[in-house]
């Protein structure tokens, strides 16, 4: 072999090596981009917003029970637990920062979430009994010859009481609080017969109008678009991740097929240099070159 | 040397020329349809306006690790001294419980709080009276770890089933790895699951069938409903799906008296004050079995357990007349023992 194939076969040789590590390399970076955060990442978008949609329709009443608010936030549970042990950030800083602060948001929100299904099964519970309870207390108040006061109170209260449940109004609420102080300082005059009645429905005149407050906090905080915009950042910065490996790929992808290319051009020119040669020699030249092999063969021998 | 270079430059084109409309998606198959938008939208506005919903009929479970979790829930060798097994707190021949106030573990000490009924336990949003475990494999670590109730690692668990051919088998045979703490708590929860009490009578009447329950405890669900009980005890599991303070509207706890530890319930997890006395609402499916009731044991009869509930959750004092009816609706909550369950 002479010196010049031995240097054309070690630049192939190189060559080839270089494509063969360009092709692993450019096939190895989309599959760090795969699919299953992507996944999770849309699953967690839609979990979010069912949460969202149940916590409206169980407070508005379209929804009776909380069985569709449990398989969300355990499904939600679930994808945080393995969003975090999959580490999709990759080491991005800005996903993994955005990754945390959206765990910790729904986190919280689950936490409201229980907080609001408590409290919101009390505040149904004493806002179907009121009304019975206050028209109950009336009857009875009536019935024992109290002063007139206290079923005016009462009634006043039922009627504020309701009206400021729909409307949360704050000068109705301030108009309830002081009908209850009214009955409170009533209750002192009231015939001790009435005394279970008039604890029931100060009791649960006091739930409706605490709860309903809470209630509405909680369905405001949960409900709150911080989440949603922290979680709609980080499927962005994964997109643009994700965006960004792909052109990575593109590129390593691209080298691939010039260095293909330029591989089969090399080797084509090699060939044709090697024909050329050949077929420039003259007939003399080979004449020459045949004696002088057959001189030096006889001087060995 | 020509033919070659004839067929490689094409290819190589070619290959080129793929790769580039691979790149571009052109050959890509179109996108699946984002159909999920469309469900939530669906999701969110069909309604649900019944409170209780009937058990499902059916449930798809591994037989071979349901058999071998059945086995498992009632081998005393889970014990630090085999004396106990889960089914020693649970029975599933007996509404899922002991019927004990407090339940009896080893050495003969007693649980702080009573045993749930493990039937239906796997539709439990959590587990324990205070939800300390979110699924029923982590609640198994729970009674085995307790030093009153089985007293076990699991290290000695495993070097006991290790003796046993039948159980490697077993294992062998239900899962690719064997024998291991994982699929030991994988086999009892999901025998656990497996302990399902389809076709209540409610159940039946709330799949249509009208005389599946009779007028008077048609009028017990009215009151149920009516009265707020509903409030809490919702969903397929009637109860089971959140937390509430046990004494919404009186002072259980003051009036009883000798508070425990336990009677802290949710508190004792999150040190959050806002959960002291909050339980897990306890589902009411077989409630007539289920006997002692509270997580504290503390009321023998259903009608005590109901006026209790009327007193301190609900602000109301019931005729007996309507505990009656509210009791005659609870026992229709009773469903078949199938399954596993017998």
């Amino acid at each position: 072999m002479t010196r010049s194939r031995l240097i054309h076969s070690i630049v192939i040789l190189i060559a080839i090596c270089t494509l063969v590590a360009l092709g692993f390399v450019g096939r190895a970076i989309p599959a760090q981009s795969d699919g299953s955060v992507e996944q999770r990442l849309q699953q967690l978008v839609q979990y979010d917003a069912a949460l969202n949609g149940n916590v409206l329709k169980v407070r508005s009443g379209l929804l009776q029970h909380y069985d569709p608010l449990v398989q969300t936030a355990t499904s939600m549970t679930k994808l945080l637990a393995e969003l975090r042990g999959a580490k999709p950030g990759n080491g991005n800083g800005d996903f993994d920062q955005l990754a945390k602060q959206y765990s910790q948001l729904a986190e919280t929100r689950l936490v409201m979430t229980e907080r609001f299904k408590a409290k919101n099964a009390i505040l149904k519970n004493s806002l179907f009994y009121f009304p019975t309870a206050a028209t109950l207390f009336v009857k009875r108040a009536q019935e024992a010859n109290a002063a007139a006061p206290l079923s005016i109170a009462a009634e006043k209260l039922l009627q504020d009481l309701l009206t400021f449940y729909v409307n949360g109004n704050a000068g109705l609420e301030a108009r309830v609080k002081s009908h209850l102080h009214e009955l409170g300082r009533l209750s002192d005059e009231a015939p001790a017969k009435l005394e279970r009645e008039l604890n029931a429905l100060m009791k649960h005149a006091s739930i409706v109008l605490w709860h309903k407050k809470a209630v509405d906090d909680l369905l405001r905080r949960i409900t709150s678009a911080e989440s949603a915009a922290v979680l709609s950042s980080l499927v962005h910065v994964h997109e643009l991740q994700a965006h960004e490996r792909q052109q990575t790929a593109e590129l390593y992808r691209a080298g691939l097929y010039v260095g293909i290319t330029l591989l089969l051009c090399y080797i084509a020119i090699l060939f044709a240099a090697g024909r050329r040669a050949k077929r420039g020699r003259s007939p003399d030249e080979s004449v020459l070159e045949q004696r002088a092999r057959l001189i030096s063969s006889q001087d060995a021998a | 040397m020509r033919k070659i270079l004839a067929h490689a430059v094409p290819a190589a084109a070619g290959i080129m020329m793929v790769g580039a409309l691979l790149e571009s998606g052109v050959l890509e198959a179109a996108p699946p349809e984002a159909a999920f938008g469309q469900a939530i939208s669906q999701q969110a506005f069909a309604l649900d306006s019944s409170p209780i919903r009937p058990l499902p009929e059916h449930i798809d479970l591994d037989a071979r690790k349901v058999a071998l979790g059945d086995r498992l829930f009632h081998d005393k060798r889970l014990s630090r001294d085999n004396t106990i097994a889960c089914a020693s707190c649970h029975d599933v021949s007996a509404g899922g419980v002991d019927g004990l106030a407090h339940s009896i573990g080893i050495g003969g000490g007693r649980t702080a709080v009573n045993s749930p009924t493990v039937l239906n336990s796997g539709f439990n949003f959590v587990q324990f009276w205070d939800g300390r475990a979110m699924t029923l494999e982590a609640q198994i670590d729970g009674p085995v770890h307790h030093p009153g109730e089985m007293g076990s690692n699991w290290q000695q668990i495993i070097s006991k089933l290790l003796q046993d051919p039948e159980y490697i088998s077993a294992f062998d045979a239900a899962y690719a790895n064997g024998l291991q703490i994982r699929n030991i708590k994988d086999a009892i929860a999901t025998y656990e699951r497996s302990l399902v009490t389809p076709n209540a009578r409610f159940d039946r009447y709330l799949r249509g069938q009208a005389d599946a329950i009779n007028d008077r405890e048609k009028a017990g669900y009215e009151l149920f409903a009516a009265l707020g009980c509903i409030s809490c005890h919702q969903g397929q599991n009637v109860g089971g799906n959140m937390f509430q303070k046990f004494g919404v509207v009186g002072d259980y706890f003051r009036d009883r008296g000798n508070i425990t530890q336990a009677d802290y319930g949710r508190y004792n997890v999150t040190g959050d004050e806002d959960d002291i006395h909050v339980f897990k609402v306890p589902s009411l499916r077989n409630v007539e079995l289920t006997a002692p009731y509270f997580h504290d044991g503390s009321t023998e009869t259903l009608e005590s357990a109901v006026q209790v509930m009327a007193t301190y959750q609900l602000g109301q004092a019931l005729s007996p007349s309507k505990v009656d009816q509210i009791v005659a609706f609870l026992k229709t909550l009773t469903g078949e023992q199938t399954g596993a369950a017998k």
